[in-house]
C-alpha cells in the first residue's frame, strides 16, 4: 500500500471510527440532508402525480409506496438524525463539556443508521414489494395483507429505535453528568433542556413502537392475531399502541426544535430569553400532556363518548403551554434590538407560521369539527405547517446560527436570503392550498381525485416543486461556504450568549478539556 | 427582495379572500348535524384567527419598532410574572368558549337511538355493500368512471371518481341509522354534506345517524388508506321523498308500488325479462371484457401488460383455467389482489375468465359456463 492510499483510507476510516462528538455531528447533519433530499423527492413525485385530476406518472400502488416511504424516511432518516446532529455538536459546547459521555455508543448509533433506512429503501429495489400502507402502518393492512417488504421495513425500524434508545441514553447521562460546575439543571440554554425531556420522551415511546412492529410482525408469521379480529385480536389496539407513541413522536421533532428557536431570539434581539423559567415549565408541561392526547387520532373510530370528552379537553390544554412558548417568544423581541441575519429571518417566520399550524391543530381538537377535518387534506396541512414550516425552518434557522461556529467560515448572505424569501413562499403555495381541499373534502393518501379540487392542487405542486428547487439552494451554498475564508471570530454574532461563543470558530477537536467556570445562566 | 416580500404578504392575505369562496370552505351541509358542526368549524376558526393576527400583529409591531439598523436598545428585562399568567388564563378562558359547544354537538352526535330505519355498510377492497336491515335487500356499489376517464384517453365526467353504480337511496326526514363495519382493512365511510364520517374496522360495528332535510345527491369517498384502490371508492347518498324512496324500494325488491295517495296512478313493476346469455366467443368476450375493465383493468392494465401488478400476457403458460377460476375467487395469500367470490357472479367470472385466457398471447378454446365456477366455489 502506498502513502497517497494509505492517507486516503486513513481518512476515510476516521470517519467511520470516530468517537469525536463534532465528527459524529456533522456525519448525522449531512446524513439527515442527503435523506431530507430523498424523502423530498419522493414527494416531488407525489406532487406531480396530483398536479392534475387522472393518472399522471404512476400508478396507485407505487403511489401509495411513496406516502410511505416519504413518511418514513422525512421522520426517521431526515428529521430525527438531524436535532441528533445538532444535539451531538452543540450538547457538549454548551453545557462545557469535552464530548459525549459515551463516545463510543454514539459512533453505534450513527452507524446504525444508514444500514437501517438502506433496509428500509431495500424492498424498493429487491423487488418486495415494498411497504404501501403509509407510515402509520395501520393493522390489518400491515399484517394480513402486508406485502413482503413490511418484514424489512419492521427490522429497519428496530434498528432506528435502537440508535435513537441509545443516543437518547448518551445525551441524559451527559447533560446530567457533564455540565461544567457551576451549571446548575435551571441554568442550562434552553436548547439543552429542550433536548433533555425529548431524551425522556424517547425512551418512553421507542420501546412502544418496537413492541407493536415486533407485534406485527409475529401477526404476520407466527400465527398470534393481536390486530386480527378474526383471531380474537383487536385493530383498534394497534391504534391505541401505535398512536401512544406517534403522538409523542411529533413533539420528539417539536422540542429540541423549540430549543433552537429560544436560543437564536433571544441572540438576534439582543435581549434575554423572556420568561426563561417558565419555558422550562412549558416544555416539561407539553411533555407530559403529550402522553395523555393520543386518542385524537382516533375520533372516527367509534370510542366511547367519555373517551372522546376527555381527550378533546386534554388536547385542547396541550395549546396553553404551547401558547406561552410563543407569546415568550414574540415578548423577547419586544424592547430589544432586532437585526435581521437569515437566522433570524428563519425564527421569526418560524414563530409565525407554527402558531399558524398550532392553531389549525385546535381546530382538529374540536371532536365534531374533527368528524369532518379527520383523513382529509387538511390535517396533511395542519401537520406539514408545523413539521415544515415548524421543525424545518427551526433546523435551518439553527444551521444558519451555528455554521460560522462549526467551520470558521460564514455562508454567503445574499444567498441564504433568497433562500428564505423564497422557502417561505413556497412553503405557503405549498400547503396552504392543502388546508383548503381538505376542508372541501379532498381525502388525504390518494392518487387521483375529483375535478373539483384541480386548481388548489396544481397550485400546491408548483409551490411544492419550488420549494423543492431552493433547498437545492441551501445544499449549494452550505457547500460553497466551505471554500470561503476561515475568517469568523468565536464570538460570531453579537448578541450571542453561552459557553460555545467563549471558544474560537472552529472549536477546536476537542474542547473545553478543563471544563469552564459558569456562574449564573449562561444565555442572560 | 422588495417584490418577494409584497407576494408574501398578500399569499399570507390570501386565505382570508378564499374564505370567502364557499367552495373551498367546509360545506354547512344538508343535516341539522352537519349545520352545527359548520357553526362549530367557523366559531373556532374566528377564535384562531383572532388569535393568529394578535401575535401577527404584536410581532410585525416589535418588528417594525425595535430594529438594531435604527439604533434600537434592548430592554435588560427577563420576564414579568403576571404577563405570564396573563396569558396561560386568557387561552384557557378561550379554549373553554370552544369546549363547551363541542362537547354539546358531540353528545347530541352520538346519539344513535330511536332510528327510523337502519342500514349495514360494509368497506370492502375496493367498494361498499350495503345491506337495508329492515328490508331485507343488499347489493354493492362500485366506482363507475370509465377507466379511460382516469387513464386520460377520454374527457373527464363532471362527477369524475364520484359517482357509482348503484348509489345508496334513503328518504329524507328519516332518522336513519348507519352501522358501519369492514369485510377486510380499515375503510371510512364519509360524506362530507352529512356530516358523517365513521370509520369501518373488521370486527367493529360502528354507529353514526344522519337525518337529511334536503333531497338530492350527497358524494363522499373512502377516507382511511386501504390499499391500491382506496382513492377508488366512493359513496353516493341519493336522499329522495318519502315516497320516491317508497317506490325504489318496491322496485328493488320486485314488487308492485302503490302510492299512499288514492289519486296517484298505480304503478306495475314488470320485472325485466330474463336476458339469454348467449354462449358464442364474441358474446363471452365483449361481456369479459367489460367487467375486467371495470375490476382488473386499474391494477392489470387495459391491455393485461400489467404494471403495479402481475402481467396477464401468456397467463395461461402459468395457471391453468381451474387455478385462474380460483384466483378470481380467492386471491393468493400475501398479494394485493382481492377475493371476488362475493363481488361477481359466477357467470361474470366465467366470462371475464374467458376473457383473459383469449386475449393478449393467450389461447384456450374451451368455454366456461357459469355451472363450472359454481363448482370451483367451496
Amino acid at each position: 500500500m502506498d502513502a497517497v492510499q494509505k492517507t486516503r483510507s486513513a481518512r476515510l476510516m476516521r470517519w467511520v471510527m470516530t468517537t469525536n462528538h463534532k465528527d459524529i455531528g456533522t456525519l448525522y447533519l449531512w446524513f439527515s440532508f442527503s435523506m431530507f433530499l430523498l424523502a423530498g423527492g419522493m414527494a416531488l413525485l407525489m406532487r406531480i402525480e396530483l398536479s392534475m385530476p387522472g393518472e399522471q406518472i404512476m400508478q396507485p400502488l407505487f403511489y401509495n409506496q411513496l406516502v410511505t416511504a416519504h413518511g418514513l424516511v422525512m421522520i426517521f432518516g431526515a428529521i430525527m438524525p438531524a436535532l441528533t446532529g445538532f444535539a451531538n455538536w452543540q450538547i457538549p459546547l454548551m453545557i462545557g463539556a469535552s464530548d459525549l459521555a459515551f463516545p463510543r455508543l454514539n459512533n453505534w448509533s450513527f452507524w446504525l443508521l444508514p444500514f437501517a433506512i438502506t433496509l428500509l429503501l431495500s424492498s424498493f429495489v429487491v423487488g418486495g414489494p415494498p411497504p404501501d400502507f403509509g407510515w402509520t402502518f395501520y393493522a390489518p393492512l400491515s399484517t394480513t395483507y402486508g406485502p413482503p417488504g413490511t418484514d424489512a421495513m419492521i427490522l429497519a425500524i428496530h434498528l432506528l429505535g435502537i440508535s435513537s434508545i441509545i443516543g437518547s441514553i448518551n445525551i441524559i447521562a451527559t447533560i446530567l453528568n457533564l455540565r461544567a460546575p457551576g451549571m446548575t439543571l435551571m441554568n442550562m440554554p434552553i436548547f439543552v433542556w429542550g433536548w433533555f425531556v425529548t431524551s425522556f420522551l424517547i425512551l418512553a415511546i421507542m420501546p412502544i413502537l418496537a413492541a407493536t412492529v415486533t407485534m406485527v410482525l409475529t401477526d404476520r408469521h407466527f400465527g398470534t392475531s393481536f390486530f386480527s379480529a378474526a383471531g380474537g385480536g383487536d385493530p383498534v389496539l394497534f391504534q391505541h399502541l401505535f398512536w401512544f407513541f406517534g403522538h409523542p413522536e411529533v413533539y420528539v421533532l417539536a422540542m429540541p426544535a423549540f430549543g433552537i428557536i429560544s436560543e437564536i431570539i433571544p441572540t438576534f434581539s439582543r435581549k434575554a430569553l423572556f420568561g426563561a423559567n417558565c419555558m422550562v415549565y412549558a416544555i416539561i408541561a407539553i411533555a407530559l400532556l403529550s402522553f395523555i392526547v393520543w386518542v385524537h387520532h382516533m375520533f372516527t373510530t367509534g370510542v366511547l363518548l367519555v373517551t372522546q370528552l376527555f381527550f378533546m379537553y386534554t388536547t385542547m390544554i396541550i395549546a396553553v403551554p404551547t401558547g406561552i412558548k410563543v407569546f415568550n417568544w414574540v415578548a423577547t423581541m419586544h424592547r430589544g434590538s432586532i437585526s435581521f441575519e437569515p437566522a433570524m429571518l428563519f425564527a421569526i417566520a418560524f414563530v409565525l407560521m407554527f402558531t399558524f399550524g398550532g392553531l389549525s391543530g385546535i381546530m382538529l381538537s374540536v371532536v365534531p369539527a374533527d368528524y369532518q377535518y379527520h383523513d382529509s387534506y387538511f390535517v396533511v396541512g395542519h401537520f406539514h405547517y408545523v413539521i415544515v414550516t415548524g421543525v424545518y425552518y427551526a433546523l435551518v434557522s439553527g444551521v444558519y446560527y451555528w455554521y460560522p461556529k462549526w467551520t470558521g467560515r460564514m455562508y454567503s448572505m445574499k444567498l441564504a436570503n433568497w433562500h428564505f424569501w423564497v422557502t417561505t413562499i413556497a412553503a405557503n403555495f405549498t400547503f396552504m392550498p392543502m388546508l383548503f381541499v381538505g376542508l372541501a373534502g379532498m381525502p388525504r393518501r390518494i392518487p387521483d381525485f375529483p375535478l373539483e379540487f384541480a386548481e388548489f392542487n396544481l397550485i400546491a405542486s408548483f409551490g411544492s416543486l419550488v420549494f423543492g428547487l431552493a433547498q437545492l439552494l441551501f445544499g449549494f451554498l452550505l457547500i460553497q461556504g466551505l471554500w470561503r475564508p476561515k475568517n469568523v471570530s468565536g464570538q460570531v454574532w453579537d448578541g450571542a450568549k453561552g459557553l460555545e461563543w467563549t471558544i474560537s470558530s472552529p472549536p477546536p477537536y476537542h474542547s473545553f478539556m478543563d471544563p469552564p467556570k459558569v456562574v449564573g445562566k449562561t444565555y442572560q | 427582495m422588495v417584490i418577494m416580500q409584497l407576494s408574501l404578504l398578500i399569499l399570507l392575505v390570501s386565505p382570508l379572500l378564499a374564505w370567502q369562496f364557499p367552495a373551498y370552505n367546509m360545506t354547512p351541509g344538508v343535516t341539522p348535524v352537519s349545520h352545527e358542526i359548520y357553526e362549530l368549524h367557523m366559531l373556532v376558526f374566528y377564535i384562531c384567527l383572532f388569535i393568529l393576527i394578535g401575535v401577527s400583529v404584536m410581532t410585525i409591531y416589535c418588528l417594525v419598532n425595535y430594529r438594531h439598523s435604527q439604533g434600537a436598545k434592548a430592554s435588560s428585562i427577563k420576564g414579568n410574572l403576571k404577563v405570564e399568567i396573563i396569558w396561560t388564563v386568557i387561552p384557557f378562558l378561550l379554549l373553554i368558549t370552544i369546549a363547551v359547544p363541542s362537547t354539546l354537538v358531540l353528545i347530541n352526535i352520538v346519539d344513535t337511538s330511536d332510528p327510523d330505519m337502519n342500514i349495514k355498510v360494509i368497506g370492502r377492497q375496493w367498494n361498499w355493500k350495503y345491506e337495508y336491515l329492515d328490508e331485507g335487500i343488499e347489493f354493492f356499489s362500485d366506482l363507475s368512471t370509465p377507466l379511460a376517464q382516469i387513464k386520460g384517453l377520454e374527457p373527464k365526467g363532471d362527477h369524475y371518481l364520484r359517482e357509482v353504480d348503484h348509489p345508496v337511496v334513503v328518504p329524507i326526514n328519516k332518522k336513519i341509522r348507519f352501522l358501519v363495519t369492514s369485510d377486510d382493512v380499515q375503510h371510512s365511510f364519509a360524506v362530507p354534506d352529512l356530516g358523517l364520517k365513521r370509520d369501518a374496522i373488521p370486527g367493529y360495528i360502528n354507529e353514526a345517524w344522519v337525518y337529511i332535510e334536503k333531497p338530492g345527491t350527497y358524494r363522499g369517498a373512502c377516507q382511511e388508506l386501504c390499499g391500491m384502490k382506496h382513492g377508488y371508492m366512493p359513496i353516493v347518498v341519493e336522499a329522495r321523498s318519502q315516497e320516491g324512496y317508497l317506490q325504489w324500494l318496491a322496485e328493488q325488491k320486485g314488487e308492485a308500488y302503490v302510492s299512499s295517495d288514492p289519486n296517484a296512478p298505480v304503478i306495475n313493476f314488470v320485472p325485466p325479462e330474463p336476458a339469454v346469455i348467449k354462449m358464442d366467443h364474441d358474446s363471452i368476450i365483449a361481456r369479459g371484457k367489460q367487467v375486467f375493465e371495470k375490476h382488473c383493468a386499474l391494477c392489470h392494465g387495459l391491455n393485461g401488460a400489467g404494471g403495479a401488478c402481475p402481467t396477464l400476457v401468456d397467463i395461461t403458460q402459468k395457471w391453468s383455467e381451474d387455478e385462474l377460476i380460483s384466483i378470481v375467487l380467492y386471491s393468493i395469500k400475501g398479494k394485493a389482489m382481492p377475493a371476488f367470490e362475493d363481488v361477481l357472479s359466477d357467470q361474470e367470472i366465467a366470462d371475464v375468465v374467458y376473457y383473459v385466457s383469449n386475449s393478449w398471447n393467450n389461447s384456450e378454446g374451451q368455454l366456461i359456463s357459469a355451472e363450472t365456477v359454481a363448482d370451483a366455489r367451496r
